[in-house]
């Protein structure tokens, strides 16, 4: 069966000008005395009240730490690999009981699509997505988030996409 | 130089210095007035950062079109290029000389230090000048707008400018027509062009928007496409012409276009309200328009008073302007030429006709021109705007898409 | 003062019409014969006739010289062709005409300095101050519309027939089908 396309059906007189123009007017005049929607950013922002994030807004990562403030991460090379944008730069290391940590990890930001594949990849849920906007640096290299500045980071974490919940309820 | 002399001078200096400043800070408010207009009419604030409210926003605007780079398209006439947006902006400013904004004040005769004794004689009318010709005068110099955007849109050498050029040049021919012949009804009425004598036999009998209101409805339409506003502001289509015939201009050029706009929106506004809603009149009152024969604060205090009524009539009339702008989508090029030749022009017509004839028999009768005359011309106009409004409603005058049969499927 | 500004009128007007015939782009030509239309109403003015200033610029300057633009625009003329006074014969016909306005330019200042051909048509002054009288009394407007319309009828209806004619003729010549 071909798509089903909706015809509006238009009158076939000619629509009354005046009234329409009068009508609109009214209109106009009416949206003058409603309520604004804008958000009056520096002042206000979008973290609380009328206007919030989604808590599935995928912003600039964040590490998670454990109880001695360490970075969770275990160095698996899984993040690098699945990023599609190729921008988790990682050399692992390991200390004397065997433990693996990352000597190097640094997320260049620019290069960042943001899918959150990371977040979803890792197994020891340290990488995650945020819930962030203002991003803001005055030198480009300031965009490339080391380790530390990496777990420095305090905004909310993403909870992703779930397909089991897809409307996030 | 006799102290008559100086005195007209002096007046007239510090009339065409007030005009001036009232005008280019009324341009600042009237800016102001249709950004945040136009955000509150689309649930938003609309500028109102830069001072209280965002006043001072087209200060700053102003100041950025200053030191901003001028670029001059390649090929382009230079010395039109440069002489354009000037057209436009010092018609637009000239054109407010004719328009009366208070009731007069009283005569003077004092010495005044450095002046001398200063003289003048007669009461001193409210407007830079008072012309014989009076409302043809307005006509005449807007009629020379159109050069300022015509020559805009030749010298750009640039295809967008120069349709719009084009266009603002037929348009303006076209509605001028309308314009004109709306003209000629208030002539008749009161038989004569000067302003003054219009606001005169409005205060005699009752405002013109009463006596002829078919006149009022067409020269409000025709002042819409006589400044290139919405829905007539073809010229500048920014869908269809990028920005029309200012789309090659920048800076300081740039902003005489939207200046002599503006300019020309409140100087229309303020026409309007002069030809048909009695000028600086305070309606039901007749203590204004007594001439004060010496100087009293009652003078001083019935002149600021109709300066101020008259200043509220015209800031309606602009926010008409602005009201209209944010609400009506743009016409078809061939829909504006339909309404101004084949609608406007033959009801003007005919129009004069009647309301020549009215007038005639009025003279005949012998009815003397006072609320009574204005009444009778009012239920003389009442049937008139009934059936062109029914016209204009009912039958096919401005044909849109829904003539369109609709595709079945 | 009042020569003064005559003069200076007078000279802004032959100077723009001057230019206006020898400027090679039409558009400049064009605007050079907005400026002598101009100096004209303000000569008009200088003879207490505003009525006329006020339609001469509004019909000429103001409409007849924006249809000559847009003609102008339409049809690109924006750069010189070669000049309509071509060869001997052009030359010779447009000096003929030259020398034709002149007599007549003549004529007519002989005629109104009142040493006339006859001296029942030559122009006699005005007492000076008169036409402002007149239109004090009857308004800028009613001061030519009394004599229009009742002395000088039959010529104005002359005048529009011959309009009317030119109209039709332009109907004419632009549609194909009536």
């Amino acid at each position: 069966m071909a798509i089903r396309v909706k015809v509006m059906r238009r009158p076939e007189r000619e629509v009354s000008y005046l009234r329409a123009t009068l009508k609109g007017m009214a209109v106009t005049f009416s949206h003058l005395l409603q309520p604004k929607v804008t958000m009056q950013y520096p002042e206000e922002t979008a973290q609380e009240g009328f206007w919030h994030l989604s808590s599935r807004w995928r912003g600039t990562h964040r590490m998670l730490t454990d109880e001695q403030g360490r970075a969770k991460c275990v160095a698996c090379g899984l993040c690098p690999q699945i990023c599609p944008a190729n921008c988790i730069k990682l050399v692992p290391g390991e200390d004397e009981d065997g433990h693996r940590y990352p000597l190097i990890y640094e997320i260049d930001e620019f290069r960042c699509v943001f899918c959150g594949y990371c977040q979803e990849v890792c197994p020891e849920e340290a990488i995650h997505v945020g819930v962030h906007y203002e991003n803001a640096e005055y030198q480009r290299e300031r965009f490339v988030y080391d380790l530390e500045r990496l777990c420095a980071q305090t905004h909310p974490v993403s909870t992703l996409w779930d397909p089991s919940d897809p409307r996030g309820e | 130089m006799t102290p008559e002399l100086k005195g007209l001078l002096l007046v007239s200096a510090i009339k065409v210095l007030l005009v001036f400043v009232a005008l280019l800070v009324g341009v600042l408010v009237v800016i102001w007035v249709e950004r945040r207009g136009a955000g509150f009419m689309q649930d938003r604030l609309g500028p109102n950062r830069v001072g209280p409210l965002g006043l001072l926003q087209n200060v700053a605007d102003g100041l950025k079109n200053l030191v901003k780079e001028e670029v001059v398209p390649a090929r382009a006439d230079r010395v039109i290029f440069y002489l354009a947006p000037l057209m436009s902006f010092v018609t637009a400013l000239i054109l407010f000389a004719v328009i009366p904004f208070g009731a007069p004040l009283p005569p003077f005769d004092v010495t005044l230090p450095l002046l001398g004794r200063v003289v003048h004689e007669g009461p001193i009318p409210l407007m830079v000048a008072d012309l014989p010709v009076g409302f043809l005068f307005i006509i005449a110099i807007s009629s020379v707008a159109v050069y300022g955007i015509t020559l805009a849109g030749w010298a750009s050498n640039s295809k967008y400018s120069l349709l719009g050029g084009l266009r603002a040049s037929a348009q303006m021919i076209s509605y001028e027509l309308a314009l004109g012949s709306s003209l000629i009804v208030v002539l008749l009425l009161a038989g004569n062009v000067m302003l003054s004598e219009i606001v005169a036999a409005q205060q005699r009998m009752v405002w013109f928007v009463f006596a002829a209101t078919l006149a009022y409805l067409m020269l409000h339409i025709a002042a819409f496409a006589e400044t290139n506003r919405l829905p007539f502001d073809l010229p500048e289509a920014e869908a269809e012409l990028v920005a029309g015939y200012h789309a090659e201009y920048s800076a300081m050029k740039y902003a005489m276009f939207p200046l002599s706009e503006y300019v020309a929106l409140i100087t229309m506004s303020a026409f309007i309200t002069t030809l048909f809603f009695g000028g600086w009149d305070i309606p039901f009152t007749a203590w204004d328009e007594q001439a004060a024969a010496t100087w009293s604060l009652g003078a001083v205090l019935r002149t600021s008073m109709t300066a101020l009524v008259f200043l509220g009539k015209t800031f309606f009339f602009v926010w008409v302007f602005v009201w209209v702008r944010w609400t009506l989508p743009r016409f078809r090029y061939d829909q504006l030429m339909f309404l101004g030749w084949k609608v406007l022009l033959p009801t003007a017509l005919a129009y004069i006709v009647v309301m020549a004839t009215a007038v005639l028999v009025l003279e005949r009768w012998g009815i003397a021109q006072d609320w009574k005359y204005g009444l009778i011309l009012f239920l003389v106009n009442v049937p008139l705007v009934a059936a062109v409004v029914f016209g204009l409603d009912r039958r096919r005058v401005l044909a849109g898409t829904q003539r369109r049969v609709p595709m079945e499927g | 003062m009042r020569e003064v500004v005559f003069w200076g009128f007078s000279g802004v007007a032959l100077a723009a019409a001057l230019l206006c015939v020898t400027r090679r782009s039409a558009v400049a030509s064009a605007l050079w014969l907005v400026l002598t239309l101009f100096s004209l109403a303000g000569l008009f003015v200088l003879l207490d006739a505003q009525f006329i200033a006020a339609i001469q610029v509004l019909v000429y300057a103001g409409a007849i010289m924006v249809l000559f633009l847009f003609v102008i625009m339409l049809l690109n003329l924006g750069r010189a062709g070669p000049s309509d006074m071509r060869g001997w014969l052009g030359r010779g016909v447009a000096a003929l005409l030259g020398v034709g306005l002149a007599v007549e330019l003549w004529v007519l200042v002989r005629i109104v300095r009142g040493g006339g051909f006859a001296a029942e048509t030559a122009a006699y002054p005005l007492p000076p101050g008169e036409l402002a009288r007149v239109q004090q009394a009857e308004g800028a407007v009613g001061m030519l519309a009394e004599p229009l319309f009742r002395q000088y009828l039959v010529p104005f209806e002359i005048t529009s027939v011959l309009l009317l004619a030119a109209i039709v003729g332009a109907v004419v010549l632009a549609k194909r089908k009536i």
